[in-house]
């Protein structure tokens, strides 16, 4: 049957393949956008937040047509105690404007969607088809497989992996193998619908705006770990993460860990009287920089968590961007009718000049703070309660009496020398602003 | 119109877009399906009766043309057929044939059939959304020939003159013969239905699917009169969950006391 | 006896919309789950598919509410699970994500 060979191949039709497809059909190239779910999103897992960049890049005022579920307006974060939390919020109107400060969306809403984009632009989209193998000729790969018999080959002058982190491309091609326990956090998350009326009240939103809280601290039974809560139209999206070599040592199932966050008392009150909708659960890539596999490698150039780009809290941009960018790389071999490994080198180049590598070199300590940070998960959260409770309790101790306190407790659970080090360095990795 | 013996036979095949079963729900004023949000999929059944066309294809040749009445989204559906190896799909979509019952989907169907050759009509046996089964007898009878229900095993003669078929009873089978045309309500007793291949999938997404609106189908005599809400003499007063089954008995703990109980059970209610 | 997966993943797992496929799509080489000590797959699995029967020294793998999350083959000391993605999109489709 039909031997034809497309431009590219892109594998995973979720943010980073399909920035990817969106860029190269633009382009004029041929392109297949393979997606194992029954439509795009389906088997996608998210926190919720996607971001104006570099989205705005690909679609100009996509706020006007996309599945927005809440622009975000106000952005709090929360370091919880064990029955307490300490929260910095900022609220601006100003980011809820062509969606400065990102917006919620569903996946299964916002994915289809996007692929739409690229599929109009030209791309042929296939779903319900998991790629199993890829084809191999003379040392790189130039096709894949999605099942048995000639039927399910394609072949491509190029392939882009992104089949997300457990990425069979990437494995069956043998440039990564799967991550490491280390390496990636295992993501829990329900959605849980509220009237949106009640969403407003609840977090003090005009309609159509939403709120991300993100919760550090005490999450994961002193583990490495965070919450969050987003807002979206009437549903919330609520989970946690923990990195999977800290569950091991935990012992628990993740889903104690979820249970715990959503009745701590400082995030029951908002979920009380939802309905859950969802469960969901999926790894997240947190190794950070030196997790990143070889980014164009035998033909296969690696996007969004395939290439375990992501960075708490973002992820959704790394990916488009990273999409993008492969797509950039494809067009100019194809320009020149040169598609080597070498010329396919051409996406490491612009990767590491850009702000994703920027980032994660700037967060080049932050897989460091989340495999030894219990400071973070304990003595700091610990410190902040005993803090504040003895603060804020008028009990005719006087405050200077209280402030002296306060700083033997930050010399016994932490010390001074470890909060000044902390402050000059890896509170800016652990910290999502 | 009967096409020619011995270029394979022409066989036209009804399937329905329905709303995933999980995810069904009831308007509770008008008591019709709540569509919207659902996600929608090939009635199962109708993939039965789909991969009756395709064998019947691979061994006799011939064309196998997928029909669908309904909304756009519907599309999908056709898509899915073409990628598993239809030769042509026809979607016939217009507001004037929302809401239509089971008669006024026959009629619709059976104004489009009659504009094209075929020796057989394939159907699933139901449509998993509203399990009235009768769609596919209704057809037969607008077009005027016969047809069979429960549809497991298909042999067409040859010459095109006629096929035996296989109808799964509850307790055996039937073996029936039947004059072409004919119209068969195949049951998933047929056989597993094959998976698309990637390549197929392609193609489908190249493949045009025709759309014929309510002005073409009048075009092609059809009396408009018949479709949709306003041609379905089916009204439904009322929509009641089943009556609830008495809850279960569930015996735990030692299995052997549980069998033992069990099987007390079973001889007190005569069933051992 | 098995256990069966607990009552508090059961309804989580209700709401969840599932095609499942008539194959396990999760394979165990069970050769090493005896000596393995801690059987991290039983705790990890976020929808518990994955329960030790001790009578019979065998893995049970209820793959029906696989999440396709790959967390079993990261945990797995041994590296003997593998997951291979159900065919034609069936598994779990989630309707929010």
């Amino acid at each position: 049957m039909s031997t034809e060979k497309f431009d590219a191949i892109v594998v995973g039709a979720g943010p980073a393949g399909t920035s990817a497809a969106l860029t190269m059909a633009k382009g004029g190239l041929s392109v297949a956008l393979i997606e194992r779910g029954e439509s795009p999103g389906a088997k996608n897992v998210f926190g919720g937040v996607v971001y104006k960049w570099p989205l705005e890049e690909m679609i100009p005022k996509f706020w006007e047509k996309a599945p927005i579920e809440r622009k975000i307006i106000d952005h709090r974060m929360v370091i919880l105690g064990k029955d307490s939390g300490f929260s910095v919020s900022y609220k601006d109107d100003y980011l809820g404007m062509e969606t400065r400060g990102g917006f919620t969306a569903l996946r299964s809403r916002f994915d289809p969607w996007f692929a739409q984009q690229a599929e109009e632009a030209g791309a042929t989209l296939v779903t319900s088809m998991p790629v199993s193998e890829v084809i191999e000729e003379g040392g790189r790969v130039v096709g894949i497989r999605a099942g048995r018999g000639k039927e399910n080959e394609l072949y491509a002058q190029a392939i882009v992996a992104a089949d997300g982190v457990m990425s069979t491309v990437l494995q069956k091609a043998g440039i990564r193998g799967p991550p490491a326990a280390e390496d990636v956090a295992i993501g829990l998350k329900e959605v849980i619908e509220l009237p949106s009326d009640t969403i407003e009240s609840r977090f003090n939103l005009k309609r159509g705006y939403g709120a991300r809280l993100d919760y550090l601290g005490s999450v994961a039974r002193g583990k490495s770990g965070g919450g969050f809560v987003y807002t979206n139209s009437n549903t919330l999206s609520v989970g946690i993460a923990v990195l999977l070599s800290h569950l091991l040592e935990l012992r628990c199932k993740p889903y104690e860990i979820l249970d715990e966050f959503k009745s701590h008392p400082v995030v029951a009150p908002l979920l009380e009287g939802g309905r859950v909708k969802e469960y969901q659960a999926h790894l997240i890539p947190e190794g950070g920089l030196q997790s990143i596999p070889p980014l164009a490698s035998r033909g296969v150039l690696a996007v969004g968590d395939a290439a375990m780009l992501c960075l708490y809290p973002e992820g959704t941009n790394m990916a488009m961007a990273s999409g993008v960018m492969a797509g950039k790389t494809i067009l100019e071999s194809k320009k020149t009718g040169d598609f080597s490994i070498q010329r396919l080198m051409l996406y490491e180049r612009l990767m590491k000049e850009s702000y994703i590598f920027k980032e994660h070199s700037r967060k080049k300590n932050y897989h460091n703070v989340l495999t030894s940070g219990d400071r973070f998960n304990t003595d700091y959260p610990d410190a902040i309660t005993e803090i504040m409770r003895n603060i804020l309790v008028v009990d005719g101790v006087d405050r200077g009496t209280k402030h002296a306190a306060a700083r033997k407790v930050i010399r016994d659970k932490v010390g001074y020398v470890r909060v000044l080090r902390d402050l000059y360095r890896d509170i800016w990795s652990a910290l999502p602003w | 119109m009967v096409s020619e013996a011995g270029v394979g036979p022409n066989i036209l095949l009804a399937v329905k877009q329905v709303p995933d079963v999980s995810e069904l729900r009831l308007d509770p004023v008008t008591h019709s399906l709540l569509r919207e949000g659902v996600p929608s999929v090939l009635n199962p059944y109708d993939r039965y009766a789909l991969e009756a066309g395709l064998r019947l294809k691979e061994i006799h040749g011939g064309r196998l043309t997928v029909v669908s009445m309904g909304p756009p989204q519907a599309r999908k559906a056709l898509q899915e057929s073409l990628a598993l190896g239809a030769d042509e799909a026809v979607l016939l979509t217009d507001r004037a044939f929302a809401a239509a019952d089971t008669w006024a989907t026959a009629y619709t169907l059976s104004v489009f059939a009659k504009t094209i050759p075929f020796n057989m009509v394939l159907t699933g046996l139901k449509a998993i959304d509203g399990e009235t089964s009768q769609v596919g007898a209704e057809l037969a009878e607008f077009l005027d020939i016969p047809h069979a229900s429960y549809v497991r095993k298909i042999d067409l003669r040859g010459d095109m003159q006629g096929v035996t078929i296989e109808r799964q009873l509850e307790n055996g089978y039937d073996v029936w013969e039947l004059p072409l045309p004919c119209l068969l309500m195949v049951a998933k007793e047929f056989g597993q239905p094959r998976l698309a291949t990637l390549q197929g999938y392609i193609r489908a997404k190249r493949q045009k699917i025709r759309i014929l609106t309510a002005h073409d189908l009048e075009a092609l005599g059809a009396n408009s009169a018949y479709f949709g809400l306003k041609g379905s003499p089916t009204f439904i007063p009322k929509v009641s969950p089943p009556p609830a089954k008495p809850p279960g008995t569930i015996w735990s703990g030692d299995p052997k006391e549980s069998v033992r109980k069990l099987v007390d059970a079973l001889s007190r209610e005569g069933f051992v | 006896m098995v256990n069966p997966p607990s009552r508090k993943i059961d309804e989580r797992l209700y709401v969840n919309r599932y095609n499942v496929h008539s194959e396990n799509h999760l394979h165990v080489d069970q050769s090493k789950c005896q000596e393995c000590r801690d059987k991290p797959c039983t705790f990890s699995c976020p929808v518990d598919d994955y329960v030790w029967d001790p009578e019979l020294k065998r893995l049970t793998v209820f793959y029906e509410g696989c999440v396709e999350c790959g967390a079993c083959v990261v945990v797995c000391p041994y590296h003997k699970i593998a997951l291979d993605y159900p065919p034609a999109g069936r598994g779990v489709n989630f309707r929010f994500g």
